[in-house]
């Protein structure tokens, strides 16, 4: 099925509220859903037989820092029955304060085992947390590292663990590259 | 008398790299004093009738010696080595060396430098290449050990992230003394291509004390190998029962 025909389907299901089609030619057109649809979406899109997502082929984070502060969660879906394939994509705003109180997304590691891992790097490198996951922790950093490194205004620490972060030869040179 | 213990001629990529002939005394100079181009004496064969026929037979002297002057080496003044050996007809020649302490330690040191085997990316692709038959480092007494508590040196091939920074003063600490480290490549100098990540460790001197950096990305097995000559050199020069700072 083509994602014409499934966006149609899932509008029939769970109605045309709230949800944006982008098809800008771009890229593979995908759909931006609302975070608390997601995991009913995401339960249907796996069941019905029509469409039968099987596959959870990829789960990305994205740090969107232009006019609106907002994280970004892709999902890559992909039928091996019906070799189609389809991209889903939650945005969450980003306050200022308490950031990690409002970065919250529904869990799908429950319907694609798949999810576990890359939720947990996704939580990792973004710091969005996923509600609902069973094992949820840092998947690749330490577990005392500070902060979430692909955040666009991440700050790195001057030390870890006593360890210093920084060359020093270099630290001259960007000094004065920087005035 | 004093050609006698003149080594052979030797491939010139080692003779350059400073393997000289002190490194192998034992070896050339039993091989060397049997030929008859000097005027010694042939060994005979070894059999015991011969053997009772040598012991009968008056023998012009039964020790020769010999002196050979040693190369220089930074931080030593010049050393005489005298070589006696004692001609054997039965056993070939039975050798003794007089040297200092301080130069034996360290001949026995720097010809069995083993190293630990700590690949951590494309670096440990070369190390691996060192290792095998093409650049052979057997050949200069290193060999690859598994295990920190039978290694006399850390080569850290690779990039180090923070995460494994703790892991590898762990296996530095677990090594004997005395204990070598080299940084092979340019993230364990100094972080290379990553050195404005943030996960990736500048440089494992910040871990751990280096006495041979190796520069590359990856460097050559030749250029490990020179690393590890150099770092021959060092051990060469070290002073016995001193505390390495």
């Amino acid at each position: 099925m083509e994602a014409q025909g499934i966006l149609e389907r899932i509008k029939r299901i769970i109605g045309e509220a709230d949800l944006v089609w982008v098809d800008d030619q771009l890229g593979d057109p995908y759909l931006v859903v609302p975070k608390e649809k997601l995991r009913r979406l995401a339960i249907y899109l796996k069941g019905d037989p029509h469409l039968a997502f099987d596959t959870l082929m990829c789960l990305s984070g994205v740090h969107n820092m232009g006019e609106r502060d907002e994280m970004e969660v892709a999902y890559h879906l992909y039928s091996l029955r019906h070799r189609h394939q389809f991209i889903l994509k939650v945005t969450v705003d980003r306050p200022a304060f308490f950031p990690h109180f409002y970065l919250r997304v529904d869990s799908v590691s429950g319907i694609w085992p798949a999810a576990a891992w890359m939720e947990r790097e996704a939580y990792d490198m973004f710091g969005i947390h996923f509600v609902g996951h069973d094992d949820f922790r840092r998947l690749l950093l330490p577990t005392d590292w500070e902060g979430h490194p692909l955040q666009k205004d991440y700050q790195e620490s001057d030390v870890y663990r006593g360890i210093g972060t920084m060359r020093e030869e270099i630290e001259g040179v960007l000094a004065e590259e920087s005035g | 008398m004093n050609d006698l213990l003149r080594p052979r001629i030797l491939p010139s990529s080692l003779a350059a790299s400073g393997i000289g002939p002190c490194d192998v005394p034992f070896r050339y100079a039993s091989d060397q004093s049997r030929g008859t181009r000097y005027g010694c004496q042939v060994a005979q064969p070894s059999n015991s009738r011969s053997l009772r026929s040598a012991q009968s037979r008056k023998r012009v002297p039964s020790f020769v010696v010999s002196r050979q002057k040693f190369m220089k080496y930074p931080g030593e003044g010049s050393i005489e080595m005298i070589h006696l050996y004692n001609k054997m007809p039965s056993e070939g020649f039975f050798g003794a060396a007089f040297t200092t302490v301080d130069r034996a330690l360290n001949w026995f040191r720097l010809s069995s430098v083993w190293y630990l085997l700590f690949g951590l990316a494309c670096c440990g692709i070369e190390l691996m290449q060192t290792g095998g038959p093409r650049t052979d480092i057997d050949r200069i007494g290193s060999v690859p050990r598994p295990t920190p508590r039978q290694s006399d040196l850390m080569i850290v091939a690779g990039t180090l992230t923070y995460k494994m920074a703790s892991r590898l003063r762990l296996l530095y600490d677990q090594m004997a003394e005395p204990k070598y480290v080299i940084a092979m490549g340019s993230c364990a100098n100094c972080g290379g291509l990553f050195q404005l990540s943030y996960s990736v460790v500048k440089g494992v001197d910040k871990i751990v004390p280096v006495d041979v950096y190796v520069p590359g990305c990856p460097p050559r097995p030749e250029a490990l190998t020179e690393g590890i000559l150099k770092l021959q050199e060092k051990i060469r020069t070290e002073r016995f029962l001193v505390k390495r700072p």
